[in-house]
């Protein structure tokens, strides 16, 4: 599907330009609250912050904010500003479980049917209270056809105000996603809005907002000053401005932080390899990494020769030398996956963690990188003489995608699989996977939409115009039919690993790794909340959790 | 009288010249694969609706020359449409960016005759020589770093090691914004350095040698009056044509440096809207672009003109 392949991993140009400094020890992450194989913690701890008050901190982003209108943005840099600002009526905490935010309660009546009672106490930053006409008209323009969001509300049918304080959001059929991606309807103020317009979100326009900074100016190319809003209902944040700035170089952004320049930075690990997180380190610098949620994986059209045969995906599935790739682009700040879920995506459902790497070790396994059992594989296959492939990748914008690729092909060449690494230009690129242009093979990066076992998953497998592999069976749509209504843990877990092991199996899909979430501040400063894939900064209300320091 | 035609013919041509680039630009920019919809929606699913309804609030289901004369229409009421990606006016995006490059670019031709001009003129007196040697090789190592490199560099070592200047962004009031900007600046200025003391070397060289300037020495003019009514003056009609190209180069060269110093001026402007397809930024930032660099030649002739009696007379003939 195109979705899929316009991935959060070109949220910036890459930056190539490498320039050896500061220190180059390993960074003073926290003791991991759990590891995976590369030491990467699930969750970073809190720090331990003061109560002082500060008049600013002062934080770095990669990448231009094109809009702050939540409808119109799918930036990773732009949701920064967004969720600084404006809140969503139920969140996601630190554990990926959902927890009420401007909502006062919220119940599943039924698989279709949700009711929702906000908060009494929230008032937008001009003064006038929240109300459940806020709520809906926000929902319903995020899931309109206007929105750049629109395609993750696919299961949206109305929200309807029900009293001064409720609402009901029916279901056009059953989502365990849907509360998910309600966390991405952020409210602001109707009114407001519809006066604004088309201007509504530019730096002319503004937004009208509820969080706990209100927007005091913003341009698209420097990032955003935000003043902190004395009505906000809950707990005020420690500065009194908080300036987002927009880097357009890695390297930049990096000396700008060493310098003191700027307090804090999001790391950038889709355009560096994390393998340089290092040099951002120093005496003053503290690095943090969590494990995250961004996935890498070749996708297949299943419909398509020769990818149509079984023994060519397992072939190919052989063929990846996932160890080999992160060690020359994560270093080691990388995990192999081993199917199309990670820990984060279990935390809301499984509470042990070591419970969630049995659930994850106990999947059907994947072929594991091995040119023998490659080149058995293609003998089986109808083309036992090899064949040949195009793969397109947007070298400008992610050369870690080209580095990918390019291992892989390297590999294929050894067992009669040429696959040509194609660079092109972000534009053309996106415009491969459209209707009428599934590429047989490509390479893709996305992030889920939900914190649930399959949020990485659905939306790869959900029919919509581009669906990309094509691939499509009665049992595993009998699985994810019984994942959507399963009423307890036990069967989510039991639906889940239906899908997952199929998937290991029929490999329309092969993983290939994770990206994990880094960032880095100076040491005047703590990031005063758990931080993990879920409430890193970019996430929901994040800068408020900056703190200075104790003692 | 005939100053006025000279200057209408230009002006005329430069009109003809922006229409050209404009359909080209248009036309390239049309034919590029990707469309703005789907580059818009990014890493989310997307529906058939979805992509109409965005298609069609900008009028992207337009014939190729309909979308062409609606933007022209506009266009020439200075009426640019608005950005695709944010909903901003592209007009005050225009306005803003180019007030940002515009200053950049000035202020490196300040640095650049500062620096180049009195070095070139010390290389033609001195031809031959140790300094003339030195200044050449500088200049020539420079010249050859490209831009990128320089300004890490400089970076590196002005704004992270001594901690002189900021390392990012534009500033705010007349001295904060000369402070940002020097490091920026000054990369731009080496990126041509070489070309300038070169030219204006070979000039020097030239009139040094010549016989006016003996004949004012064995007069016992002084050498401050040699150096700067000869040998400046002589030396400026050159450089004041190479003044308009290279104002051209700094109006459209300064990418790599605004990305690098994160300074959001016209080049960031451009590279960002060419990379997400965003049809009317591109056309207004290339318009204003070229307008700048049709401008800066037509000043430089101008000065040329107004300079030398010679070409003058020659042009108005």
């Amino acid at each position: 599907m195109k979705q899929t392949r316009r991935s959060r991993m070109l949220c910036a140009a890459a930056a190539a330009l490498v320039l050896a400094a500061g220190c180059s020890s390993r960074p003073a992450t926290e003791e991991p609250v759990d590891a995976g194989g590369s030491g990467v913690p699930l969750f970073v701890p809190a720090g331990a912050g003061s109560d002082e008050q500060i008049d600013l901190v002062t934080w770095g982003i990669l990448g231009g904010v094109p809009s702050v209108d939540p409808a119109r943005s799918t930036a990773v840099s732009a949701l920064a500003v967004i969720a600084t600002i404006l809140e969503p009526l139920v969140k996601v905490n630190g554990r990926g479980e959902l927890e009420p935010s401007l909502a006062e309660s919220y119940e599943q009546v039924d698989p279709t049917t949700i009711d929702i009672t906000i908060r009494g106490d929230v008032t937008f930053w001009d003064g006038s209270p929240l109300t459940a006409e806020d709520a809906a008209y926000s929902i319903e323009r995020m899931a309109g056809p206007g929105s750049v969001n629109a395609g993750l509300f696919g299961a949206f049918e109305s929200a309807e105000v029900t009293g001064d304080r409720t609402l009901r959001i029916t279901l056009k059929e059953p989502s365990r996603d849907f509360l998910y991606v309600l966390c991405r309807a952020v409210v602001v103020q109707k009114a407001f809005t519809e006066a604004a317009g088309e201007g509504f979100g530019s730096s002319a326009g503004g937004v009208m907002g509820t969080g706990a900074y209100r927007l005091d100016s913003y341009s698209p190319e420097t990032g955003a000053t935000l003043v902190r809003y004395d009505g906000y209902w809950g707990e005020a944040p420690s500065a009194e401005t908080f300036e987002i700035k927009v880097f357009n170089d890695a390297q930049a952004l990096r000396l700008a932080l060493q310098t003191g320049e700027i307090d804090g930075a999001n790391m950038p690990p889709l355009t560096i390899p994390p393998a340089e997180a290092d040099s951002w380190a120093g005496p003053d610098v503290t690095v943090a990494f969590s494990q995250g949620t961004g996935t890498w994986y070749l996708a297949m059209d299943t419909q398509q020769p020769p990818f149509d045969d079984l023994h060519v995906r397992r072939a190919l599935a052989s063929i990846v030398d996932r160890e080999g790739i992160i060690q020359v682009t994560d270093g080691e700040y990388g995990d192999p996956m081993t199917a199309l879920t990670l820990p984060p995506l279990w935390t809301g459902f499984v509470d042990d963690p070591a419970e969630i790497d049995a659930i994850l070790a106990g999947l059907s396994p994947l072929p594991p990188y091995d040119l023998d059992a490659a080149a058995e594989e293609l003998a089986q296959s109808a083309y036992p003489d090899g064949f040949s492939t195009t793969v397109v990748v947007p070298h400008e914008a992610n050369p870690n995608m080209t580095t990918v690729m390019e291992v892989i092909s390297e590999a294929g060449r050894e067992v009669g699989i040429d696959i040509e690494v194609k660079r092109v230009s972000l534009a053309e690129w996106s415009a491969t996977g459209t209707p009428g242009q599934n590429p047989p093979l490509s390479l893709s990066g996305q992030s889920p939409t939900a914190a649930t076992p399959l949020g990485s998953v659905l939306q790869l497998l959900r029919p919509s115009p581009s669906r990309w592999t094509n691939y499509n069976t009665p049992s595993i749509d009998e699985a994810i039919d019984r994942y959507q209504v399963a009423e307890s843990n036990d069967e989510i877990i039991a639906a889940a690993e239906d899908v997952l092991n199929e998937l290991n199996e029929q490999l329309p899909l092969i993983p290939i790794k994770v990206n994990h979430i880094g960032f880095a501040y100076r040491n005047e400063f703590v990031v005063a909340e758990d931080v993990g894939q879920w409430t890193i900064p970019g996430s929901n209300n994040w800068a408020a959790a900056i703190k200075p320091a104790a003692g | 009288m005939k100053i006025a035609v000279w200057l209408g013919r230009r002006l005329i041509a430069i009109v003809l010249q922006l229409l050209i680039i404009s359909f080209l630009t248009f036309s390239l920019l049309f034919l590029m694969p990707g469309s703005p919809e789907q580059i818009l929606i990014g890493p989310n699913p997307a529906t058939a609706e979805q992509l109409e309804s965005i298609r069609e609030r900008y009028g992207l289901n337009e014939p190729f020359l309909a979308q062409y004369a609606d933007w022209l229409g506009a266009a020439v009421h200075l009426d640019f449409g608005t950005s695709i990606a944010n909903g901003e006016e592209v007009s005050s995006l225009l306005i803003e960016r180019s007030g940002v490059t515009v200053s950049l670019a000035i202020y490196a031709i300040v640095l650049l005759l500062l620096l180049a001009v009195p070095l070139g003129l010390v290389a033609g007196a001195r031809a031959g020589g140790t300094a003339d040697r030195v200044i050449s090789a500088v200049t020539t190592m420079l010249v050859s770093a490209p831009a990128f490199a320089t300004g890490l560099l400089l970076l590196y070592v002005f704004g992270v090691v001594l901690r002189w200047f900021p390392i990012f962004g534009f500033g705010s009031g007349f001295t904060d914004v000369v402070w940002h900007l020097t490091l920026p600046a000054a990369t731009l200025a080496i990126a041509v350095i070489a070309l300038i003391v070169r030219q204006t070397r070979a000039v020097a060289a030239t009139i040094v040698r010549s016989d006016y300037v003996l004949f004012g020495r064995a007069r016992g003019v002084a050498p401050w009056t040699i150096w700067t009514r000869y040998l400046l003056r002589g030396s400026s009609m050159p450089l004041v044509t190479s003044m308009g190209l290279v104002l051209g180069f700094f109006l459209t060269g300064t990418v790599v440096v605004e990305r690098l110093f994160s300074i959001p001026g016209l080049g960031s402007l451009l590279i960002n809207a060419v990379s997400t397809k965003d049809l009317p930024v591109v056309q207004g930032a290339t318009i204003l672009v070229s307008f700048f660099v049709l401008l800066a030649n037509l000043l430089a002739d101008a000065s040329h003109l107004a300079v030398d009696p010679r070409v003058r007379k020659a042009v108005l003939a």
